[in-house]
């Protein structure tokens, strides 16, 4: 009798720890399997960021900056405008009119991450914190760029059309015709002068978001590499 | 042949015992795997609600700032005369001007909501503030597009009568350096305007601090829901 107990006893202990590895190897796969998928989309993103979301800033700050540049020639000058060529003016008013930005992100790789669950594998917690915040500002960037849209550049972009005269051609690299001689009343209007200083205000906002934006998706990219390895 | 009968019934007991406590071994690690995931996601939630509050509180200081300015104009707005250029300027810019852009992070609630973690917050509570709270959310947004749409209607107004001097603005980003440069009296209709306006004004207040009193409640929830 005691025999037979200690049999089964054993075949129980056997069967249990036979189904039970079993498991356990199956757990260890899967979760490599989904380190591999994990690190396949962590690179994609690292791609996304380096390649195309830092250029875009980047290329966004410098847009933004020439839009302030130009109207602080005009707050300077537009008192003066006698004094000055009325292409230099033409310039400054096509700049200013003109210059907007549209961030175009790719968010799939973040989004594919985020609803397949494989972000909770990523062991980093600053890292998921920083991905999350980034998409969450991309979206409030795209926001004020909408409303610097909206409410300035229409405007501003309506008064260039009816006072300005293309003289060339070619553009330049933002698509700005090289020469263009401003024809207008030589005291600009007040309702010119109140939007180009409120879009200045949120020009100067946005470089700074977008500035922080940089040095945070740098920091991002660190945080990968290190993951990744 | 009842010895075959019962070795075999044996037999039966201890493989179906066996694999039953394997499968309850591997259900019970699966299970503390979620529920440290789901309280992993939880803390995260956590940090972004304290993160939505400092938010709440400038877009509430914004809002207020404007119900003060359009209270000014309201008992001012037929003798504007009798005040400075600059302080008629300064209250019709941020009257006329001041609107909020809410931006919350709902990225943490996302993944929870999509990888099915959510399921295993016990609190039914908390489920349902979260949800509530970020359908709230959308509703502030939409607030805050009805004021845009009052920006931009007193937008000619504002470029016939007030000139901005400089670029100085208040501690929330808002030009105020301006001057009025029109009649003695305010129209009417732009005092109209500014009326409708006062009215999204506090509709947005109400329900931030609604927001407020239930992203508090909510807090505490999930604390308790980590403990």
């Amino acid at each position: 009798m005691k025999k037979h107990y200690i049999r089964y006893a054993l075949e129980f202990l056997v069967i249990t720890l036979g189904v039970t590895l079993s498991f356990f190897m199956e757990y260890r796969r899967e979760k490599q399997y989904k380190e591999q998928l994990k690190e396949q989309s962590l690179s994609r993103i690292y791609e996304n960021i380096s390649s195309n979301d830092i250029p875009d800033f980047e290329l966004n700050i410098r847009i933004h900056e020439m839009s302030i540049r130009s109207a602080e020639w005009i707050f300077e000058h537009h008192n003066q405008f006698t004094e000055q060529m009325r292409d230099s003016i033409g310039y400054h008013v096509m700049v200013v009119s003109n210059m907007g930005t549209v961030l175009v992100d790719n968010q799939e790789e973040y989004r594919s991450l985020q609803n397949s669950g494989l972000i909770e594998l990523i062991a980093n917690e600053d890292l998921v914190k920083g991905l999350q915040n980034k998409y969450t500002v991309h979206n409030f960037i795209k926001k004020i760029e909408d409303y610097n849209n909206e409410m300035f550049m229409q405007n501003l972009q309506s008064f260039a059309r009816l006072n300005m005269l293309i003289l060339s051609k070619e553009s330049t690299e933002f698509y700005l015709p090289v020469r263009s001689r401003y024809t207008g009343d030589l005291r600009l209007p007040d309702s010119f002068l109140y939007d180009i200083r409120l879009k200045t205000n949120i020009d100067k906002q946005y470089i700074g978001l977008v500035q922080q934006r940089l040095l945070q998706d740098r920091n991002i990219l660190d945080q990968i590499e290190t993951e990744i390895k | 042949m009842k010895k075959y009968y019962i070795r075999y019934a044996l037999e039966f007991l201890v493989i179906t015992l066996g694999v039953t406590l394997s499968f309850f071994m591997e259900y019970r690690r699966e299970k503390q795997y979620k529920e440290q995931l789901k309280e992993q996601s939880l803390s995260r939630v956590l940090q972004n609600l304290e993160i939505d509050n400092e938010d709440y509180g400038f877009n509430k200081a914004a809002h207020l700032d404007a119900l003060n300015a359009i209270r000014w104009i309201d008992q001012n707005h037929q003798n504007v005369s009798n005040f400075h250029p600059d302080t008629t300027g300064y209250y019709i810019q941020l009257a006329a001007f001041t609107s909020t852009t809410f931006y919350d992070n709902q990225e943490e609630y996302r993944s929870l909501q999509n990888s099915g973690l959510i399921e295993f917050i016990e609190d039914e509570e908390i489920v349902i503030g979260l949800q509530n709270k970020y359908v709230t959310h959308e509703y502030m947004k939409h607030l805050e597009d009805e004021i845009d749409g009052f920006v931009e209607r007193l937008k000619p107004y504002r470029h016939k009568n007030v000139y901005i001097n400089s670029e100085k603005t208040n501690v929330r980003g808002y030009p105020i350096d301006a001057t009025y440069t029109g009649d003695s009296e305010i129209p009417l209709e732009v005092v109209q305007a500014l009326h409708e306006k006062r009215w999204w004004h506090e509709l947005y207040l109400k329900r931030v601090d609604e927001l407020i009193s239930g992203d508090q409640l909510l807090i505490k929830e999930i604390q308790l829901e980590l403990e």
